[in-house]
């Protein structure tokens, strides 16, 4: 209603003055609760074990996901959120453990920490090989296909995280679907982040910025 | 009466220097017959058991005969398969030699030993090094068991995308190049795992997680 009345305010200085106000008016008015707001967070540390995962520069991937997932994780918890890991030392686990690990805390949002082979970041949703198909109730309620109800969200998910790190990083981001296990049995909306290997250093610096980045991705969503 | 035997007697004399002068001109000529021939042929035993000495002894293995044998048979018994790579984003085929078998089993190790090769020239090999093919099984069910070593598995370092093309190059290349195979599924060390590199489930048959077309944004 607000936003409605800011269209036939003519004059454009007074709209630049309202622009403020309305969007305070917009956080605070209960008509505008963000339907996507959530508490609960997983973050996924990819790899683990005896699977390093891609190496950079000496570092193993499943290293680096882990530092980032922890300050991720910080970061959430001080923007209010519940912030959990699958993982938060190094040991494998399968993609079972995960999802089982995941769902005890009945996440609103899931988040996996990966490395692509590239200069870019990479967001991936799962994909679906019939997914305008009919399914049988057996098929529609498989664990499977349970990512199905939330593929769209995920889509939107993938592109807030995305933008965040490209305007923090100037980097190329890239989207894609793949048929990834982890992905596509969860509950809730859930996205692959790959940050780049190459021409990054992974200093504590750096790994902080990237969580910073994902998390700023993860909020704006949220306030959607 | 004398005179007519004396001249009988005579007469018989002749006879007989006659028959004993034929009897030795058949003799010679026989005994010259028999040199010559044993000459003959002692000559020509002589020559042919000289050369087929120095020709085929020292070099059996490779005598004309068995090259002009040899080459028929590797244009007749080899064919040419198409083995899939990744490279930048999508898969690349090249073309390698392989036997040539009407066993489904036999096609499909040249195919994957070839896979296991890795591509050549310039572009970069994500197949793990020392990785090994350990067998190849039919199932009754048209699905191929494809065994690989664990250091296919333990090698590999790879991210989502090139994990997704490189099990989808396996499956593409034997589908190229055996007949019948309705699906395929990886073993490793004879046994079911859930991922090779920690992205992609290869818990199934390969069918449904390869059919993606691949679209980036």
């Amino acid at each position: 209603m607000v936003a409605k009345a800011l269209i036939y305010v003519e004059n454009v200085q007074m709209t630049k003055l309202l622009a403020p106000l309305v969007l305070i008016l917009l956080v605070l008015s209960p008509l505008s609760a963000h339907a996507r707001d959530f508490e609960n967070v997983v973050i996924d540390p990819g790899h683990g074990g005896y699977d390093y995962g891609l190496l950079v520069d000496g570092k193993r991937e499943k290293d680096i996901a882990l530092n980032i997932a922890k300050k991720l994780r910080q970061f959430l918890n001080e923007q209010g959120k519940m912030a959990y890991l699958t993982r938060s030392v190094d040991r494998h686990l399968s993609f079972d453990d995960r999802r089982e690990l995941s769902d005890k805390h009945t996440p609103e949002v899931l988040v996996s920490i990966h490395l692509s082979d590239t200069d870019s970041a990479v967001v991936y949703v799962t994909w679906y090989k019939n997914l305008e198909a009919d399914l049988s109730l057996d098929e529609y309620y498989s664990l499977d296909s349970r990512q199905r109800r939330y593929l769209y969200e995920s889509r939107i998910l993938a592109g807030s995280v995305g933008d965040s790190l490209g305007s923090e990083f100037g980097m190329n981001v890239l989207y894609g679907e793949l048929p990834l296990p982890l992905l596509s049995t969860a509950g809730e909306p859930a996205i692959l982040v790959e940050l780049p290997s190459k021409g990054i250093n992974y200093d504590d610096d750096t790994m902080q910025r990237f969580a910073y980045s994902i998390g700023i991705g993860l909020i704006l969503y949220g306030q959607q | 009466m004398d005179n007519s035997k004396e001249n009988t007697k005579s007469s018989e004399k002749e006879e007989a220097v006659k028959r004993d002068g034929r009897l030795k001109i058949t003799i010679t000529a026989v005994v010259f017959a028999i040199l010559f021939a044993l000459g003959i042929g002692g000559g020509y035993y002589f020559i042919h058991k000289s050369n087929h000495h120095v020709v085929s002894a020292p070099a059996a293995p490779a005598t004309p005969s068995n090259i002009v044998t040899e080459k028929p048979r590797q244009r007749t018994d080899s064919t040419e398969i198409a083995v899939f790579f990744p490279s930048e984003g999508r898969l690349k085929s090249e073309t390698r030699e392989a036997p040539k078998s009407a066993s489904r089993t036999a096609m499909a190790r040249a195919t994957v030993e070839e896979f296991l090769k890795g591509p050549q020239g310039d572009i970069k090999s994500y197949v793990p090094e020392g990785a090994r093919l350990l067998g190849i099984y039919d199932g009754a069910d048209g699905i191929l068991y494809v065994d690989l070593s664990d250091s296919f598995r333990r090698g590999l370092q790879v991210d989502a995308i090139t994990e997704f093309l490189l099990v989808r190059a396996l499956y593409e290349s034997i589908l190229a190049n055996v007949y019948g195979v309705a699906d395929v599924k990886i073993l490793i060390e004879g046994a079911e795992v859930e991922t090779l590199g920690g992205h992609i489930s290869i818990k199934r048959p390969l069918g449904d997680t390869v059919a993606q077309t691949i679209v980036e944004q």
